[in-house]
């Protein structure tokens, strides 16, 4: 009896935790990328870990947020499956700013003031010696988590391919 | 080692351990006047940012080379206008505000630095991360072996998070390490909250007291011990962290661990 409860505690703690191993993995991914964390800020279903991307020309920084939707309990889990939404945001700082960037702030955030970063989408956010791209996709904690090697290279390619994206979109605001 | 960049000559960038203790930031002239004078010695050890140990002051070639010279940065470049020569004179001197702003941010998120090579670290022995919780300050992480189930707890709280505080004592944070195992029967976890009773007493354990933890839904016993790091032992200023000797280190803090729980629960 006691076994029992033991292993239900136990598999209950794994479901809850696996937006935990996925930030783990996240965080092991990048530091291989060269990418230290910096910052993080984490409750029981929401991190937020932000990565110094001391090697990059172009990035000075990159946010990366964990928001756990589905999967916590048993039921939501066979039904919904493990859902997460996963927000990137990457940060370009300039050393030097003035005034024509305030114009240029206003240009970039009037332009992208009804989009949405959802769906692969980026949303970039001009502030004066930085500029984020931000970009949010719903991912299935499952295909990353629990997979041995091949769950941790799907990852690394999944967060390559994002901050590539994103730095695209920042490099001309690169002085 | 030879020094990472020199500084200018009137750069407050020099740590010092002489006869006095402690001394500095000083400028490479000033240290100059202070081995004249006599109150800092060659076999004095001297630091600055970049170094990554101690070293005597008579085992830094060039360390007192061009005090008279005018800074590097203020030499005009052959072939440089004046114009450009201006220009970079100020784009030096807002990159030094950049790297000013950088040392105090740095100060402030070493632990955060710390704590990603801790779980990179640990999730490379084989363990995932199955508990994050942190503010920004106090920090807490679980992991657990897929394998044999065994579980690793790391509770850190940065204790020296501003540039003027860790410049004299280094980067110290409060860590805690746990080790924990399923000890299999009611009657050994049940032991294990005896034992937690006794260490709840410990208001505020001294570093070295191993305090017990027994999970009885679960049916994980821990033991966990008390510490002060040095954080700046394992993380250096640009960045790069001696895993090595990070892995070592709670590697032998949860073998001793280990070896208590065993010797105790099971």
């Amino acid at each position: 009896m006691f076994g029992l409860m033991q292993n239900f505690t136990n598999k209950a703690e794994l479901r809850e935790s696996k937006d935990e191993i996925l930030v783990g993995e996240i965080v092991r991914a990048m530091s291989r990328q060269g990418h230290p964390s910096i910052s993080f800020r984490a409750n029981d279903d929401w991190q937020r870990v932000r990565f110094k991307t001391v090697t990059d020309p172009v990035l000075w920084s990159v946010f990366v947020t964990l928001d756990r939707k589905t999967g916590t309990g048993v039921l939501s889990q066979a039904l919904l499956g493990s859902k997460a939404t996963l927000r990137v945001s990457a940060e370009l700082k300039n050393r030097l700013a003035d005034p024509d960037d305030l114009i240029a702030m206003y240009k970039t955030d009037f332009a992208n003031i009804l989009k949405m970063p959802v769906m692969g989408g980026i949303k970039l956010n001009h502030e004066l010696n930085s500029v984020f791209a931000t970009t949010q996709q719903v991912i299935e904690i499952d295909h990353y988590v629990g997979k041995g090697d091949a769950g941790v290279e799907k990852l690394s390619r999944l967060l390559d391919g994002i901050i590539g994206r994103l730095r695209d979109k920042l490099v001309d605001y690169k002085k | 080692m030879a020094l990472p960049r020199m500084p200018g000559p009137d750069e407050d960038s020099l740590l010092v351990h002489s006869a006095e203790g402690q001394l500095g930031p000083l400028s490479r002239r000033t240290l100059k006047s202070h081995l004249d004078e006599g109150r800092v010695q060659p076999a004095d050890h001297v630091w600055m940012k970049g170094m990554t140990e101690w070293e005597p002051i008579e085992a830094q070639p060039g360390l007192f080379d061009a005090l008279d010279a005018p800074p590097a940065e203020e030499a005009k470049l052959p072939g440089e206008s004046d114009d450009d020569h201006q220009d970079r004179i100020f784009t030096d001197l807002v990159k030094q505000s950049w790297d000013y702003l950088e040392d105090h941010e740095f100060a402030g998120h070493i632990d955060e630095v710390f704590l990603g090579a801790v779980i990179t670290g640990t999730l490379d022995t084989g363990y995932s991360l199955i508990d994050l919780n942190s503010d920004g300050t106090h920090h807490y992480l679980r992991f657990q072996n897929m394998e044999d189930h065994s579980r690793v707890i790391v509770r850190a709280t940065h204790l020296t998070g501003t540039l003027a505080v860790s410049k004299v004592l280094g980067q110290r944070a409060s860590v805690v390490i746990g080790y924990g195992e399923k000890v299999g029967s009611i009657q050994k976890v049940m032991g294990a909250v005896r034992a937690e009773m006794k260490s709840s007493f410990l208001q505020n354990p001294d570093p070295g007291t191993i305090t017990v933890d027994g999970d009885m839904a679960s049916g994980y016993v821990y033991c966990q011990v008390d510490m002060y790091w040095n954080i700046d032992e394992y993380v250096a200023s640009d960045y790069r962290v001696d895993t090595g000797k990070l892995s070592a280190h709670i590697g032998a803090t949860t073998h001793a661990l280990r070896k208590y729980l065993r010797g105790r629960f099971t």
